[in-house]
């Protein structure tokens, strides 16, 4: 088989804070292969983002890679110099933020922000980055692309300001599109339009994708696997059928229970008690034991194995290796 | 039919936009909210469900008092809310409470939780300290926190225990009517199903109304006896939950309906999502307003506007697909 497009092993990344050491990304190990949508799903705090923020060495003051390796297409993403890593963010990776309103300058015509990544990484001259940037804008199915790029930002809706947002991601035509929860400030039929517009961008140009979320909906809509995240660690990485038809992890399969049905009006939900772990707390061995239902002594007290199961599934927990967990 | 406790009739509120320098003299007017009728039954709950700039907001606005419509009536027990007296407006404002998305921008974060749910007590001059301080305790008991987090601050507490701590000062004065403006979408998923159980459960226990605003159809369908579908600053459909949820006629409902997300991937891609933003609420299309975007317009949605009225029994719509005589004109 041939090799992933991005293969993440071991990695680790804390955060020094004044209140001590977060351990936010706690041994991550995932592959994306090319054209492939994985899901990264996990409540706030859990990691998600700084993992993303991690492969691209892009931290926030304080934060730290203190172990693990990152390589995307042969490269080790982790060893190379500061000035080669910028050639890979926004040329062979690119990131989508999760508000579009501030992650466009108010102050620049759109046109003027999409062309700036294609003439930094490109070398293109003014004019022709210009053409790009139409046509881009045109892929994105903004309308009137040529009179468009002259508008600013507060001059768009929502739901364009995201799509301007993709145009600046895809204007180098990465390898990789890290999309960290783009569509949680747009209305559910923009989100509908967004998504269906990345899945067909996806399937024109074949370009990989990380999509950073907490909705489940999104996931079953868009992902090919999903990795579960949990206080920093991946806690199952399954494809998108098994999730939904064979949870592994407890907490997974409580996250999928809580969720209401649309086909079904019941008079209590499923919940999952206590609330997810804060970044300073200390936790036990598993870091899901204190809220888990079927949680015994050794969960509290010795790290979970990582079990892989025959379907190329994997889990973190002592009940799944067990086999004490039935569907 | 039960007697309403809240009821609006045709209401509207249309802002004025100012004469500015930009536009030259030429005056507009927003149509927020543009003919809106409205009941809610006692210890029911009602949904509002759109796109933003739909008008959903500016009806909650409206139902707390917080604007006054420019045209219509909003009732509250059968009286109208702008021909209440001092002591009216004062009783009013204590039975109609509302709960907002934010947990961590409806909280001082200088003021000890404590103080916070007391607040409306000591406001309404009813409550001595001693007694208030007790209610509190008891309130913080009924969303399933403890007597000693009254004395804690709001950045102590995770964003569901906010939450419940808005739900605790909400229910404070013995609301009759709680709004509640995306309660959950805030928060994690785990916690999400918490909230609701406590909101259905605390429903039970008081007798209280809602009128939920969410955009999540599943917490729609899981808490709502009925829910209406707002255009533009208009009701488009209104039906029963369950009735709403198998049926839904108007096309705008049924894209809404559709870009929904799927509950597993099997379901992916099913629906066809609908093209184009909202228009502006400032020069809204003639005739149905959603023609602009409806998949099935034909020539007389851009004529003529369709009005609501009653298609199945208690499933009002206002589509020229499902009109039944076919000869109603709008006013």
């Amino acid at each position: 088989m041939a090799e992933p497009l991005l293969t993440v092993e071991n990695l680790r990344a804390h955060l020094f804070t004044r209140y001590g050491v977060v351990r936010a990304v706690d041994d991550v190990s995932f592959t994306v292969a090319r054209g492939e949508t994985l899901g990264l799903v996990g409540e706030s705090g859990s990691g998600k983002t700084m993992t993303c923020l991690a492969l691209l060495r892009l931290l926030p003051p304080g934060g730290r890679i203190i172990d693990g390796r990152v390589r995307y297409a042969g490269a080790d993403l982790l060893t190379k110099s500061e000035k080669d890593i910028r050639k890979v963010r926004g040329e062979q990776i690119a990131m989508i933020l999760q508000d579009p309103m501030t992650s466009l300058n108010p102050v620049l015509s759109i046109g003027r922000q999409v062309e700036e990544p294609i003439r930094l990484h490109q070398r293109l001259t003014r004019t022709r980055a210009r053409a790009k940037a139409i046509e881009i804008l045109t892929r994105v199915r903004i309308p009137a692309a040529e009179h468009r790029v002259r508008d600013y930002p507060h001059q768009l809706s929502g739901g364009m300001r995201q799509r301007v947002m993709g145009a600046i991601a895809l204007s180098c035509e990465p390898g990789l599109l890290i999309a960290d929860e783009p569509t949680t400030s747009l209305d559910v039929t923009i989100q509908a339009q967004y998504l269906t517009l990345l899945k067909e961008l996806q399937d024109e140009h074949g370009v990989a994708i990380i999509f950073v979320t907490h909705d489940l909906g999104i996931v079953a809509k868009l992902c090919h696997r999903v990795a579960v995240m949990y206080a920093g660690k991946i806690v199952e990485l399954v494809s998108v059928d098994n999730l939904f038809d064979r949870p592994l992890h407890p907490y997974t399969r409580a996250l999928l229970a809580s969720v209401p049905k649309s086909d079904r009006r019941e008079r209590r939900l499923p919940t999952i008690e206590g609330q997810p772990p804060t970044l300073h707390e200390a936790l036990p061995a598993c870091p899901f034991a204190p809220r888990c239902a079927h949680a015994e002594p050794k969960c509290f007290e010795r790290a979970p194995p990582v079990v892989a199961m025959p379907d190329g599934s994997m889990a973190r927990c002592w009940k799944v290796a067990d086999g004490s967990l039935t569907h | 039919m039960a007697a309403s406790l809240i009821e609006l009739e045709a209401v509207r509120k249309h802002y004025p936009l100012a004469r500015g320098r930009v536009f030259g003299r030429r005056r507009g007017t927003v149509r927020a909210v543009d003919g809106v009728s409205l009941a809610i039954a006692p210890a029911t709950t009602v949904s509002l469900v759109g796109e933003s700039g739909c008008g959903k907001s500016t009806t909650i606005k409206l139902i707390l008092g917080i604007e006054a419509p420019t045209g219509g009536r909003v009732l509250f027990e059968g009286a109208d809310i702008a021909g209440f007296d001092r002591a009216a407006a004062k009783r009013y404002r204590a039975s109609v409470q509302a709960v907002f998305q934010d947990p961590w921008g409806s909280l001082d974060p200088r003021m000890r939780i404590g103080a916070s749910i007391g607040e409306p007590l000591l406001a309404s001059g009813n409550w001595k300290r001693r007694a208030a301080r007790e209610r509190v305790h008891e309130l913080l008991a009924q969303v399933g926190l403890a007597p000693e987090h009254a004395d804690r601050f709001p950045h102590e507490f995770s964003g569901g225990q906010r939450q419940r701590i808005a739900v605790a000062r909400a229910l404070a004065l013995n609301p009759k009517l709680v709004v509640l403006d995306e309660p959950v979408s805030a928060l994690d998923v785990s916690i999400r199903a918490q909230i609701i159980n406590l909101l259905k459960d605390l429903q039970e226990r008081h007798g209280l109304a809602f009128l939920l605003v969410a955009h999540h159809l599943a917490t729609v369908w899981t808490l709502s006896d009925e829910v209406a579908v707002m255009y533009l600053g208009q009701i488009v459909e209104r039906a029963p939950s369950e009735e709403f949820r198998t049926r839904p006629l108007h096309p705008y409902t049924q894209a809404l309906m559709a870009a929904a997300l799927p509950t597993h991937p099997h379901d992916a891609g099913a629906g066809t999502p609908l093209i184009g933003d909202v228009p502006s609420p400032i020069d809204p299309p003639t005739g149905c307003r959603f023609h602009t975007r409806c998949p099935h317009a034909f020539e007389r949605c851009a004529a003529e506007a369709p009005i609501l009225h009653e298609v199945r029994p208690g499933h009002v719509a206002a589509c020229h697909l499902h009109d039944t005589n076919g000869s109603t004109i709008s006013p």
